[in-house]
């Protein structure tokens, strides 16, 4: 479990730029869950993830990986990257191997696994993500956008990390490789078990995929818990300019028409399976 | 990280310097590197040195935040200054120290001090000029300087423009390197353990990616400036037109005073 306690982040400390990005940080994300982390660009929802590898250390307070400390340098810190995959905006901008496959194996080699493991590592990853082998020995700039992306997931998911982030996977894709992402993610979580925690500016995908949100705004923790309790507070999402998802809305204006919907109404699926018994019903709205 | 390197920096203000005439603050840089090398006489060093004082405090630029921008030299000042100590010994008077090809003299300490205090003041001249104007401003100035080298030819405008690109691409290639390092860092990649060799082979991941990135911003830079027709120098008017004012006037005439005294020193 990832705890965090008072954790305050400061860029530009001193100078004329200088920007409190995150300010008192408290929050326990569960175990073998997926966290939805939702704010607005600039929120501090990427600085934060930053800390949970260690690439960014907090200027005040602490973050805790299973009840203790992570570590600050050395051996420990190389071991916590490891253990807590990151997963960067646009990752395929990190693609520099001469092929598919040596790409994925950066990662588990630099764990300093046997080759058989690596091997069987960059196969379960490189399946997991839906890249088939005979990509394998083409080189990754060769590829379209979607396999390019997929590439670079299974490059972290190789290392097999007991926690995964992921910085908003979807972001310039087409809405084809968008749900093959997602579903790819949603499927990857629920064989591996993991904590997965996914940043994205689409209300839709969190409700679809997620169980918990982190609601982020002004470098501070606006809301936490389950996509229903987070998703009730519609009203003060929409004063911090965050919109809940389409579905929600359309079943907030139904029920202010007069329609007795029941709550928790955040995805199409969801909605469609509400509306459609009363259709056939026949007459619930005619004016 | 990488991102804290200051020097090169714009320091937003509204100090006298400031707002001097960017083509002013250019000359006047050049000048007083040009004082700077004519002489090895300590006390011009020590005016010198309090006019530039003088001029960091006028910036408002806080002190702790220039000193911070000087660090990156630090450095290459101490390597010269050792560089100097042990071979600079030509005309020795005094042989203090004696060992192989390294000899310290009182020579060669006097060329060391001479030539830290040199870098120093030169870095601190120009990053002052960088801490007060913007990277545009400073282009103009130096397109406007070197318009005469049009007549013979020279692409003059080209130049400035190359320029303001690239002074324009240096933080956005900075952000980049952050984010591919902490990218790799976060596969676990090693950049400062292992032979030397080893840490050169370390980049390669980060290099890759940077070139590749580079190379794609430059193409959509040139299909943007393409798509709107750009077109250079000839007939292109500014919204901002340089104008010298008096505060330029005053501080060429401050100059051409150092300078004059210098000359009847040297003289």
């Amino acid at each position: 479990m990832i705890e965090t306690q008072n954790l305050t982040h400061i860029y530009m400390q001193g100078g004329p730029f200088e920007q409190v990005a995150l300010r008192q940080i408290n929050v326990k994300i569960p175990e073998n869950k997926m966290v939805g982390i939702i704010g607005h660009t600039g929120s501090g929802k990427s600085t934060f993830i930053q800390h949970l590898n260690g690439l960014l250390k907090p200027h005040h307070g602490r973050i805790l990986l299973d009840g203790e400390e992570i570590p600050k340098s050395g051996a420990g810190l190389k071991a916590l990257r490891f253990s807590v995959g990151l997963v960067f905006q646009y990752p395929e901008h990190q693609l520099f191997e001469e092929t598919v496959y040596r790409d994925i194996a950066f990662g588990p080699s630099n764990m300093k696994l046997s080759r058989e493991e690596v091997d069987e590592r960059v196969r379960r990853a490189a399946k997991l993500t839906g890249i088939g082998e005979e990509l394998f020995d083409r080189s990754p700039f060769e590829l379209s956008g979607g396999q390019k992306r997929r590439v670079a997931i299974a490059g972290i998911l190789a290392m097999e990390p007991q926690v995964l982030i992921l910085d908003e996977p979807t972001a310039g894709l087409d809405p084809i490789g968008r749900d093959e992402i997602l579903n790819n993610i949603v499927a990857i979580q629920k064989e591996r078990k993991n904590t997965v925690l996914l940043v994205s500016h689409s209300m839709e995908d969190v409700a679809r995929t997620c169980d918990e949100v982190l609601v982020f705004n002004h470098g501070t923790l606006f809301a936490s818990g389950t996509v229903d309790e987070v998703f009730a507070r519609s009203e003060e999402l929409n004063e911090i300019g965050l919109s809940v998802p389409q579905a929600a809305k359309i079943a907030d204006g139904l029920r202010k028409a007069g329609i007795a919907l029941p709550q928790n109404l955040y995805t199409v699926d969801a909605l469609c399976d509400a509306l459609l018994p009363l259709l056939s019903q026949g007459g619930v709205c005619h004016d | 990280m990488i991102k804290d390197i200051t020097l090169g920096q714009y320091f937003p203000g509204n100090s006298l310097l400031h707002r001097l005439d960017p083509r002013c603050k250019l000359i006047l840089v050049v000048l007083y590197m040009v004082f700077l090398f004519v002489t090895k006489n300590p006390w011009v060093y020590l005016g010198l040195g309090v006019l530039l004082t003088l001029f960091v405090l006028v910036s408002k630029i806080p002190v702790g935040f220039f000193l911070k921008g000087l660090k990156p030299v630090a450095f290459l000042i101490a390597f010269t200054a050792v560089f100097n100590l042990f071979f600079g010994s030509a005309n020795a008077a005094h042989v203090y120290f004696s060992w192989g090809i390294i000899r310290i003299t009182d020579a060669g300490i006097r060329q060391a001090l001479l030539m830290a205090v040199r870098i120093l003041l030169l870095v601190s001249a120009t990053s002052l000029l960088t801490f007060t104007t913007t990277p545009i401003l400073l282009t103009d100035a130096l397109e406007r300087l070197l318009s005469p080298l049009k007549k013979l030819g020279v692409p003059v405008y080209e130049f400035a423009m190359m320029m303001t690109i690239a002074l324009r691409f240096i933080p956005t290639l900075i952000e980049e390197v952050d984010k591919i390092i902490k990218a790799q860092a976060a596969r676990g990649a090693d950049f400062d353990s292992g032979s030397l060799l080893q840490r050169a082979k370390s980049f390669v991941p980060v290099l890759v990616p940077l070139f590749i990135s580079a190379f794609r911003r430059a193409d959509d830079l040139a299909t943007a400036m393409e798509s709107r027709c750009y077109h250079g120098g000839e007939g292109r008017t500014r919204l901002r037109e340089l104008r010298y004012a008096k505060r330029d006037i005053f501080a060429f005439l401050l100059f051409a005073l150092i300078g004059i005294g210098l000359i009847l020193l040297l003289v």
